[in-house]
């Protein structure tokens, strides 16, 4: 009896040291992930400085080396000798200098344009986006609309310029990568979600491939694109459908109308 | 639940000794400790219901409740002579530690948020699989033994320290503090985004 109790008593506590030892061991795992998460975040996050730094040069270059010398023109046009001039070529001059200064000042707008533009500052997501389908489809090299189901209300203006950014991003991606013969964004409202997608039938990629894109130092766009999805505190999936004739992008936001 | 499960356990413990050492009624006291192993398996396996997640197994419980229940009634009637219930009791406790190991099952599965012995229900389980795996031997022996002196001293040693055992890792369910839970993430909701897919709308 004291054999058959002492065995009982021995497999139960091996029973419990072994639970407890795998729970550890899952623990342990847990946090070597948690610590390839922040690794994660860590790469996300330079490559967000990355990121801006690169938009800052590009944005110095285009003023150094566009508007500068535009600018500089205008000046040379302008100088002391002008009103020593005669009366034809002051005006010839200031008409130069004026041209110079409008292409200066378009310049600049273009600019500003690519910083916000002004179609969804002015009139919200639902026009830029459908405005950015609308010029895609209008190169006719592929069909390319966009449909919003329900934005009544609209988002704040910071959530709009983020997933403005990213649809700018996927469908700069899928150009560039898929080859794709339509490209489709379609928007529709759950709850306190909105939800966002885009269609393609080129070469895409699906979730596993984005999460082991997020992870390698390759794909600063794909690394932009979830640095914004983790500003707007939201959820993006890769999908392919089953039918493998086509992509889908699915972007998950909570809605927070603006006031 | 399982302060109930204790309360009811410490008065049938009061009542039963009453019984035996005051009121000398040793037959009262056997029914009594008949109703304390009948109380002590539904409590305790219904207390594994809530803490068991499969439905089916759930079910299970309820159905080897139920026959348990069965089990102690036509094992009083057929007692030739009234005495200690040692079958059912080592019946329930067999059916116990099938639970119990299952429950550990289930604990293996799911996801890590904090380690198992930060929970109550863990240590619960642990006294439980302790006191059934040291009296399951102890009750199948007890049933054509126990009138023997040697055994009896045998039963009071294990039967004690097992007991002493249990309690003390009681206490420690007790003091547990657990922490909430956080809520796992939606999936992503079944939503109108395919309607304007254009191979949708061709056919």
């Amino acid at each position: 009896m004291f054999l058959g109790t002492l065995g009982m008593l021995t497999l139960a506590i091996a029973i419990v040291g072994f639970v407890i030892f795998h729970q550890r061991k899952v623990i342990r795992y847990n946090n070597q992930l948690k610590k390839l998460e922040e690794e994660k975040q860590q790469i996300l996050l330079n490559a967000s400085i990355r990121f801006q730094e690169e938009e800052r040069n590009r944005i110095a270059a285009d003023l150094h080396d566009d508007a500068g010398p535009l600018l500089a023109t205008a000046r040379l046009y302008l100088n002391e000798n002008l009103v020593n001039q005669e009366k034809a070529q002051q005006l010839q001059s200031i008409f130069s200098a004026k041209q110079i200064l409008d292409d200066a000042i378009l310049l600049i707008r273009n600019i500003s344009h690519s910083l916000m533009p002004p179609t969804l500052k002015n009139f919200g997501l639902e026009s830029a986006a459908t405005d950015l389908f609308q010029k895609i489809g209008a190169s006719g090299s592929l069909n390319a609309s966009a449909r919003f189901h329900d934005y009544r209300t609209r988002l704040k203006v910071e959530q709009e310029l983020l997933v403005f950014r990213i649809i700018q991003e996927l469908v700069n991606n899928i150009l560039k990568h898929s080859n794709p013969g339509f490209i489709h964004l379609t928007q529709n409202i759950s709850a306190n979600k909105m939800y966002f997608r885009i269609h393609h039938d080129g070469t895409g990629i699906v979730q596993a491939d984005f999460e082991k894109l997020n992870h390698s130092t390759l794909g600063l766009g794909l690394k932009n694109i979830a640095s914004r999805i983790k500003v707007l505190n939201g959820r993006i999936f890769f999908e392919i459908d089953p039918s493998k004739t086509y992509y889908k992008v699915t972007i998950e936001i909570p809605r927070e109308p603006a006031i | 639940m399982f302060f109930l499960y204790t309360i009811l356990i410490a008065i049938l413990v009061v009542i039963g000794f009453s019984l035996l050492y005051i009121y000398k009624s040793t037959e009262n006291y056997h029914s009594v400790v008949r109703a304390y192993v009948i109380i002590e398996y539904l409590l305790l396996t219904y207390l594994f219901t809530l803490y068991i997640r499969n439905t089916l197994v759930k079910k299970a419980i309820l159905f080897s409740q139920l026959g348990f229940l069965l089990f102690c009634i036509y094992d009083y009637f057929i007692a030739k002579t009234p005495g200690l219930p040692f079958v059912p009791a080592s019946i329930g406790h067999i059916l116990l530690l099938i639970f119990i190991v299952y429950f550990f099952f289930e604990i293996m599965q799911e996801m890590v948020v904090e380690p198992i012995y930060h929970k109550a229900a863990f240590w619960i389980s642990v006294a439980f699989i302790i006191n059934s795996s040291g009296n399951f031997f102890l009750f199948l022996y007890s049933k054509n033994s126990y009138n023997d002196e040697i055994f009896k001293k045998q039963y009071t040693i294990i039967y004690t320290t097992v007991t002493v055992i249990k309690n003390l890792i009681l206490c420690i369910s007790i003091l547990i503090k657990e922490k909430q839970e956080p809520q796992s993430p939606n999936q992503l909701v079944d939503i109108d985004l395919d309607s304007f897919h254009p191979i949708k709308n061709k056919t």
